[in-house]
């Protein structure tokens, strides 16, 4: 069947296990499942105003789209990678740019 | 790369009666609060079940909240619909609502 996921470009890729490390490491964590465009990008933004240059900001979504619309709205902030779970949840994870 | 066009031109359209599929994607309490005139309610989830059996008309508008996942639903349109020309609705409802309290004085 047909899914957002075959139209939608998402940056970088990460492993499971990368994600998982990553994900450890991460400084502040955001939960965005059940939340559609635009309220992600808006608490991406905000999120990385708090963090310094090379911490990491992930958000959680189940929203496909986000995957490609919150890289884009925080753009040369940060730099995007992105994790599919394989059961329709994804993550979203953002390293401050200095 | 998928147009975009303005809340302005897809207003001239509705008012001369032009023919065109306009799809709401939003969600549904959203669509119930408010939307544009003859909007066909399809979020992306039932976007994905429809998209290849439903009869399009040659031309498509769609639209979101902001105009941005509008985008994404476009692209899937004009990868598995039957539509000849497929856009997203700038700024999404968001900036049609200002127009509809101005239209209103």
């Amino acid at each position: 069947m047909p899914s957002i996921d075959d139209v939608t470009n998402t940056p970088d890729e990460l492993t499971d296990d990368d994600a998982e490390a990553l994900l450890e490491e991460a400084d502040l964590v955001q939960d965005m499942t059940g939340e559609v465009c635009p309220y992600p990008q808006v608490e991406a933004k905000k999120g990385l105003q708090e963090l310094e240059a090379g911490e990491l900001l992930v958000q959680e979504t189940d929203h496909v789209p986000c995957t490609e619309n919150v890289p884009r709205a925080v753009g040369d902030d940060a730099e995007a990678q992105v994790w599919r779970s394989g059961d329709a949840t994804y993550r979203i994870y953002l390293r401050k740019r200095a | 790369m998928i147009e975009e066009v303005s809340t302005e031109t897809v207003r001239e359209r509705l008012e001369r009666g032009d023919e065109f599929d306009l799809i709401d994607i939003r969600e549904d309490e959203d669509y119930a609060d408010g939307h544009l005139p003859e909007a066909d309610h399809v979020t992306i989830e039932e976007l994905e079940e429809t998209v290849v059996d439903r009869d399009w008309a040659d031309e498509v508008v769609v639209y979101c909240y902001r105009g941005n996942s509008s985008i994404q639903a476009a692209r899937l349109i004009t990868e598995y619909g039957d539509a000849e020309r497929v856009v997203s609705m700038a700024g999404g409802y968001q900036d049609w609502e200002p127009l509809e309290a101005v239209a209103a004085d």
